[in-house]
């Protein structure tokens, strides 16, 4: 993406273990639902029987590989009067908050991402469209993150 | 302790509890005890009502042999207790329910508290309350009544105060608002200067002159040709219904949005709607987040444009079918919605501004898009994602405001002032990353609104979406200042 001296901050490499797992239980139902052919002793479905576990492997196959990519396209920045937020591969996009339309600010963590010591912020603007939430990164800087915006948000609260 | 009933305007500020309008529980009750009677006449009309009426009426040989005609005519007497019984029983529930809703204001709060089994208490601080609308349905009004709609900040903060006779509900409102903790509106008595007045004729004019109204149009016809064509007479009954349905269609919107008239009071945008039910909403420059002008391609024949916008608070109780207070004109000209736009966006009332507010909604695009960092238009090239609207496509950023331009089968021109903008954002799906192109969006509060512009090209977008940022930032900054020194 051609966006003018931006300095990224990427995220935590444990994100992409993250991810990972959550991927995992996701196609745990599809692959389970896909080898029923397998076991149905009928000679109709006999010879098809392997294709909707190999497509649902397939799609499982790009899904993995796609997700150090996701993680790499993934990063935020502090700039002096906004927060930069970017994400996505097929579908990018770019969003600017800047620091006195903050509302709240948001620390979350799920069992997995405890379990790796990652937190995920979500900032709250009056718009619902914003939908800024930056995952994985480090508790201690999710933290850190968090009270610096906070702190700058008071500062530069413009109101509604 | 005296519970008076609040018979003047004036009377709110002593800080005790008032009762409302004895006939609330029934207004407020209305709609069940309608359709009780609804189901009751529909069971008893054959057995009972009809033959009551024939023998009222003097036409005595009714020979039907209902069994509950023959039983009530056994036990008249038991008949009419069981009927007063009923009658008194709901009675004493709506006085019950009287006597429990009360409202009380004092310095810092307004409070309404109802409820015989399921109590509710809703209090709103006076410095928090943004606007108040005047609600007038149609029963109320028949009996002179009207009930407030007091929307304070944040979400669902709405207290509503149900039912005062009309003068006193506009005195309490009045009250409210000049309590000196209250910021704006505070000047209610500065007379009210009429903007707009969409007649009832232009209005359904508009609702005709529409998409629908054609393909109606088309498909009546369709269906006539094919009915002469077979001779089969059943199709018709179809072409009835369509009709049917269409002109409830239109007769629901003429009486709901109907008699559309624009205010501005101090400042302020009073739009007034409704043919029997009435509405009123004060709507402050402030709440005024994003603006829509758009129009459908049958208007451009008559030159008419609508209005619509994305507002700070909603109207609240939405089980109390609030009108939809977005729409800030339904359809007017060019002139009209540009001299309302002025009021809701101080920001664009320049002359200046209000010339390209002007180019931008019916002139060619090369007659506003500048060759600089203010404005960004799509290149020839988005003709491949924007087929139609390529070329109409653009946007411009001002001092404090951004106008987007899109749209042709319905154009589209947005106006969002700097200082109410939350977030902007840059994206791209494959199509667009294709050919190069970015969209911009403007988030902004819930609404019709939806300020954006699709594909511009890729630098181009994300150089002048750098620079929009910076001045909103900027005008950020300024505006808290100019906050803070307002405030003492």
């Amino acid at each position: 993406m051609t966006n003018a001296d931006i300095e990224w901050v990427s995220l935590s490499r444990k994100y992409v273990t993250e991810l990972t797992l959550a991927t995992v239980f996701v196609f745990l139902g599809p692959i389970g639902v896909s080898t029923v052919p397998l076991w149905v002793d009928d000679s109709v479905v006999q010879a098809a029987s392997w294709y909707p576990l190999a497509v649902v492997l397939v799609i499982a196959a790009l899904v993995f590989w796609f997700i150090p990519r996701r993680v790499r396209a993934m990063g935020y920045s502090l700039r002096s009067d906004d927060l930069v937020f970017r994400k996505g591969i097929i579908f990018q996009r770019i969003v600017a908050v800047p620091y006195g339309r903050l509302q709240l600010v948001d620390v979350s963590r799920g069992p997995v991402s405890r379990a790796l010591g990652l937190s995920q912020l979500r900032l709250v603007t009056a718009a619902a469209a914003t939908g800024v939430e930056i995952p994985g990164l480090g508790a201690e800087v999710a933290e850190s993150l968090r009270d610096h915006l906070i702190a700058v948000a008071e500062t530069r609260r413009a109101g509604l | 302790m005296s519970r008076a009933v609040l018979r003047q305007g004036s009377d709110i500020r002593d800080g005790q509890w008032h009762r409302l309008h004895p006939l609330t529980p029934v207004l407020q009750g209305g709609v069940i005890v309608l359709g009780l009677m609804t189901v009751v006449v529909a069971s008893l009309w054959e057995g009972l009502i009809l033959p009551i009426i024939l023998r009222v009426v003097g036409v005595d040989d009714y020979d039907g042999d209902s069994q509950l005609w023959n039983l009530v005519r056994g036990s008249l007497g038991l008949t009419a207790l069981g009927a007063g019984v009923f009658v008194l029983l709901a009675g004493a529930v709506f006085w019950l329910q009287w006597r429990v809703h009360l409202v009380r204001m004092d310095n810092d709060v307004i409070e309404v508290k109802k409820g015989i089994i399921a109590k509710s208490s809703r209090r709103a601080r006076l410095d928090r309350v943004n606007t108040i609308g005047v609600r007038r349905p149609v029963a109320a009004r028949l009996l002179g009544l009207a009930k407030l709609d007091i929307q304070a900040a944040g979400n669902d903060a709405t207290v509503v105060l149900a039912y005062l006779p009309t003068q006193v509900a506009q005195d309490v409102r009045r009250e409210i608002l000049a309590e000196p903790s209250t910021g704006g509106e505070a000047h209610e008595d500065v007379p009210a200067e009429r903007q707009v007045e969409v007649s009832l004729f232009r209005y359904l004019a508009a609702l005709m002159v529409s998409v629908e109204t054609l393909v109606l149009i088309g498909v009546v016809g369709v269906v006539a040709v094919v009915a002469v064509v077979t001779g089969e007479l059943t199709i018709w009954v179809g072409v009835v219904i369509a009709l049917f349905v269409y002109v409830v269609y239109l007769a629901g919107q003429v009486l709901r949005v109907g008699n559309f008239v624009v205010d501005s009071v101090s400042g302020d945008v009073r739009v007034s709607l409704g043919l029997l039910s009435t509405s009123v909403e004060t709507i402050p420059p402030e709440r005024i987040h994003a603006l829509d002008i758009s129009q459908p391609w049958p208007w451009k024949l008559f030159g008419w444009w609508r209005l619509d916008a994305n507002l700070a608070s909603q109207p609240g109780a939405s089980n109390t079918k609030t009108p939809e207070h977005t729409v800030i004109l339904p359809v007017a000209t060019r002139e009209e919605v540009l001299r309302v736009v002025a009021l809701c966006v101080p920001e664009v009332s320049g002359e200046e501004s209000q010339l390209l507010v002007s180019q931008m909604l019916s002139e060619p695009r090369a007659t506003w898009a500048r060759d600089d960092q203010v404005s960004v238009v799509s290149p020839p090239r988005a003709k491949w994602r924007l087929p139609l609207s390529a070329h109409v496509t653009g946007a411009v950023s001002g001092h404090d405001v951004v106008l987007l331009r899109r749209g042709v089968w319905v154009a589209r021109l947005a106006v969002v002032p700097l200082l109410r903008i939350q977030s902007v954002s840059v994206s791209a799906g494959p199509w667009h990353r294709g050919l190069r192109l970015r969209r911009v969006e403007f988030h902004s509060v819930q609404g019709p609104v939806n300020p954006r512009v699709s594909g511009m090209d890729e630098t181009e977008a994300i150089v002048w979406w750098d620079s929009v940022n910076r001045v909103i930032e900027d005008a950020i900054d300024g505006g808290s200042e100019a906050i803070g020194k307002g405030s003492p």
